[in-house]
């Protein structure tokens, strides 16, 4: 088990898993609970934590903070997504486009983001569309230069067969770019959904009274309940994680070819 | 060579007329007034291998063809047109289009062209079980599920079903193992006995040029130009026994003649 580069299998991987999550509680514990080396406003034992669940569900609306949250996730994706990707199409396919748009888009990833939201502030106010242009603004930056970089990765070889083959230029778009982008940016996609939960949080911190598990987080380190931003932080990591497998499930079902396994 | 065959109401198949590809603005020539005549031989097909070591711009000479490049100089003429594309090609890299089935690679053609309807699935399903891939069809044409020869195989499929004049194979065996390659040299000279088309074949070996060509031009490099032209005269369709024949291992000799002499002249310069 301690030799590099073995491959486990699957039963000794979950007893790993297991045992090491169990360790690492214990610690936690001991050092919080058992020893009381650390003061619970540095670091709450993790049975505090557990419970801070309940307060924040019967007093701070959890659960409809929760779904604010991934509503303006959902929103956002799903708006930068439907701007960039026929965007990126369009200037990955055109010469001229691309290369006039090249060294832009390049320069344009330095923004800091984060700089940006009292922009939108003076834009679209400090509701919900604010956020949600926020965050679908912060998705597209990164998504754009990705589909264009996608569409100039397709192989030559698919282009030059989809000719050989007969293909109008229109044709070969929609036969060979199209799939081959689509299938590929939905990798992007993927990765682009989990890193949003920063640009989430940024954005519902603006706002306290806005709403949304960053709005909460912001409310609860202001009263120094770090027990409740634990169970708050572990809130957006087990939703990450769900809408993580909601993607790949989605992905196997739009994607089949990409799952083909060895025979 | 087969003008005896030449009808002269018929505009030559291919024609290639002082054909130049230069790069550095013209400063280096990698072929330099390249000349080649196909003759159109519609009532009974042709087999035409291209013979060159690697690097000898055989492969540019097919993708002039197929117009996927244009020269800097010269003509390319298909059937007395300039050449438009639309040839259909075997490359030597898997080529399919991994995100489709078996079945949807070879209906492409029928697609592109906007002649596609449920009758042609039967034809596509009929042209599968000719290359040997019955069974297959709803398989994606990737290679986590078919073999290197099973995927160059629905290459060939998807060329044939359009039922083209010309095609185009870009050392399509090139990638695959003796074993295969044996066997896809025997599958296309059997399923080419059938069909009344011009083959381009461009390849690096001897033997293979020699075991189905009907008509071998033999290419020397920098710049590219055609050294000699052979026509093997051995019966159709070609099987193993071929191989041990008097009359192929004399013509596999004199190509290899001609090359050594070529070699020799290079010495000497």
């Amino acid at each position: 088990m301690l030799k590099i580069g073995e491959t486990m299998s699957k039963k000794s991987k979950l007893v790993v898993e297991i045992t090491g999550a169990a360790g690492i509680l214990l610690i936690w514990w001991t050092i919080t609970d058992l020893l009381k080396l650390l003061s619970p406003s540095i670091l709450p034992s993790p049975l505090a934590v557990v419970w801070s669940f309940k307060e924040l569900y019967l007093n701070n609306g959890l659960v409809g903070n929760a779904a604010s949250s991934i509503k303006l996730n959902l929103l956002g994706l799903g708006e930068a997504t439907l701007l960039a990707i026929p965007l990126g199409l369009v200037i990955g396919l055109v010469p001229t486009l691309r290369n006039f748009s090249e060294r832009y888009l390049t320069a344009i990833r330095f923004l800091p983001l984060t700089a940006v939201v009292g922009l939108f502030i003076a834009w679209f106010g400090i509701e919900t569309n604010m956020k949600v242009q926020f965050l679908a603004f912060s998705i597209f930056l990164f998504l754009l230069p990705e589909v264009i970089n996608k569409v100039d990765n397709v192989e030559p070889v698919y282009v030059q067969v989809a000719s050989t083959l007969g293909a109008s230029g229109w044709q070969t778009i929609r036969s060979v770019y199209i799939p081959v982008v689509l299938a590929r940016s939905y990798d992007s996609i993927r990765v682009l959904a989990a890193l949003s939960w920063t640009y989430i949080v940024v954005a519902e911190m603006v706002n306290a009274n806005g709403g949304g598990v960053g709005a909460l987080i912001y409310i609860c380190s202001r009263r120094s309940r770090i027990d409740k931003v634990f169970a708050l932080l572990l809130t957006i990591i087990v939703i990450g994680y769900a809408q993580d497998k909601i993607l790949i499930f989605l992905d196997r079902f739009l994607f089949p070819h990409k799952y083909v396994k060895k025979e | 060579m087969g003008v005896i065959f030449q009808d002269t109401s018929l505009p030559n198949i291919i024609e290639l007329k002082g054909v130049s590809q230069t790069y550095d603005n013209g400063k280096t020539y990698v072929i330099k007034d390249f000349n080649l005549l196909i003759e159109d031989k519609p009532d009974q097909g042709q087999f035409v291998v291209i013979l060159g070591p690697s690097g000898c711009g055989k492969s540019t000479i097919l993708k002039y063809i197929a117009g996927l490049q244009k020269p800097t100089e010269g003509e390319v003429l298909i059937k007395g047109e300039p050449a438009m594309g639309h040839i259909p090609m075997v490359f030597q890299q898997y080529s399919n289009f991994p995100w489709l089935t078996v079945l949807n690679n070879v209906t492409l053609p029928l697609k592109y062209k906007d002649m596609y309807d449920e009758s042609h699935r039967e034809k596509a399903i009929e042209i599968l079980k000719q290359v040997g891939l019955e069974g297959h069809e709803h398989k994606y044409a990737q290679d986590t599920v078919l073999s290197g020869g099973q995927l160059q195989r629905v290459a060939i499929a998807r060329s044939l079903i359009a039922d083209p004049e010309i095609l185009l194979m870009d050392e399509p065996f090139g990638a695959l193992d003796v074993h295969t390659r044996l066997q896809m040299q025997l599958l296309l000279s059997r399923i080419w006995e059938n069909l009344l088309m011009t083959i381009v074949f461009v390849t690096h070996d001897i033997s293979e040029a020699v075991f189905l060509g009907d008509d071998i031009y033999l290419m020397s490099a920098c710049p590219a130009k055609i050294v000699k032209s052979f026509h093997v005269d051995l019966p159709i369709p070609r099987n193993i026994d071929i191989k041990r024949s008097r009359r192929y291992i004399e013509t596999v000799e004199e190509i290899e003649d001609v090359l050594y002499d070529l070699i020799e002249l290079n010495r000497g310069a």
